[in-house]
């Protein structure tokens, strides 16, 4: 590739890179969405969380259209999808051509074979296995996109919490959906009765009502 | 003054006359080439021009190049490195949290805040692990979480219940 000036000065690029390629990023924003419908909170990082709200509030919109929509149902097939091994070698004959026939993956789909290397006599098989969370597309359509219709956008809620306690201090943030079952992020702020304004607040709101009460005895 | 000196005066006035009027009308040029030069010589040659435009080498640009004059002292060190530039900066983004107490940043969530929030998010989601039993079995329904001593009410009809004996926190409040 030519070494352009343009490729070193990255000056108004928003698009983000995450993971070894943009293939990858999606892969890894995958896996978080489907975290994300499974559990409805996730704790990840700033970049991450901030890249995955984007796609969880169109998946929200998709669901919105309906089952029956074949688009809504495409989406929410392959969004809510987790990639278990990436890459995975598999020294296999050339002849070989069903699936590995364990009890682990038996509910798995290796049906995606990315590219075969040959190496001399022996072949590598390199594949991607993808495991669909089957009970999700359900809960997306049934419980989410119900929750949601009367809200035109806003699914989501972003906050930041205290760096990762590890070596890289990394920037954390909590991602999940509105009317979640589990406690809010950020209690609902109460009035202190006992400050002392609210308490001359209190006095000056007595003493008119005093005030009033007097005025119609009078009349 | 004597008449002879007025005539020797009257003459060389009219004749200083006479050459500055020579001089203006060009009547006094001769037109002859002010230079002559050998055919070859007046002739630009193309070798000794290229040697003459080649670039100065970089020693010759030593001679302009910056350099510090002075040796910077230790005490000129000293001022620069312990400015406020090298130093920590201050964060004034720091306030108490409402709730507990404890410091936070402004734009942050509260650390001891939401480790309460995050054990008890875990508990429930142990729960709720429990009563499913195995992966993929997320049911298509909302879930409730209800404390000790707490009924559904009318908007948890449909809604898939998660009962503890625990005390429902102060910090979590029923809507």
């Amino acid at each position: 590739m030519r070494l352009t000036l343009q490729m070193l000065i990255s000056h108004g690029r928003v698009a983000r890179k995450m993971g070894l390629g943009p293939e990858s990023r999606l892969n890894m924003l995958r896996n978080i969405l489907t975290g994300l419908v499974k559990h409805e909170r996730i704790e990840t990082t700033l970049g991450r969380a901030d890249e995955v709200r984007f796609y969880a509030e169109k998946l929200i919109d998709y669901a919105k259209k309906g089952d029956t929509d074949t688009k809504a149902m495409k989406m929410a097939n392959f969004w809510l999808t987790v990639l278990l091994y990436h890459r995975f070698f598999l020294l296999v004959s050339l002849s070989y051509s069903d699936p590995v026939p364990s009890t682990l993956f038996c509910f798995c789909l290796p049906d995606f074979y990315e590219y075969s290397w040959f190496f001399g006599s022996s072949s590598y098989f390199l594949f991607s296995l993808w495991f669909q969370e089957k009970d999700l597309i359900p809960k997306l359509f049934k419980v989410l996109a119900p929750r949601f219709e009367a809200q035109p956008k806003g699914y989501t809620r972003m906050a930041r919490i205290p760096n990762r306690e590890n070596l890289d201090k990394a920037a954390m943030a909590v991602l999940e959906y509105k009317g979640n079952p589990f406690p809010p992020l950020q209690p609902a702020k109460r009035e202190n009765e006992l400050t002392l304004i609210n308490q001359l607040l209190k006095g000056y709101r007595e003493e008119q009502a005093q005030q009033a009460a007097a005025m119609v005895e009078s009349q | 003054m004597s008449l002879s000196g007025f005539v020797c005066f009257l003459r060389r006035s009219l004749l200083q006359l006479e050459g500055r009027i020579v001089q203006a009308t060009g009547l006094d040029r001769q037109f002859v080439p002010a230079l002559a030069v050998h055919g070859p010589n007046a002739l630009p040659q193309t070798q000794d021009e290229s040697e003459e435009t080649t670039e100065p080498s970089f020693l010759d640009h030593v001679l302009w190049m910056a350099a510090p004059k002075k040796r910077r002292t230790i005490e000129i060190n000293r001022t620069r490195r312990r400015s406020s530039e090298f130093m920590i900066k201050v964060k004034n983004n720091i306030e108490p949290c409402v709730e507990c107490g404890h410091l936070k940043q402004k734009h942050i969530l509260c650390g001891f805040c939401y480790e309460k929030i995050r054990k008890e998010t875990a508990r429930i989601r142990g729960q709720i692990r429990a009563m499913e039993g195995g992966p993929l079995n997320t049911p298509a329904q909302e879930t409730v979480v209800l404390y000790d001593s707490e009924s559904p009410g009318e908007a948890d009809k449909n809604k898939r219940i998660v009962e503890t004996s625990r005390k429902r926190p102060s910090w979590f409040s029923t809507h």
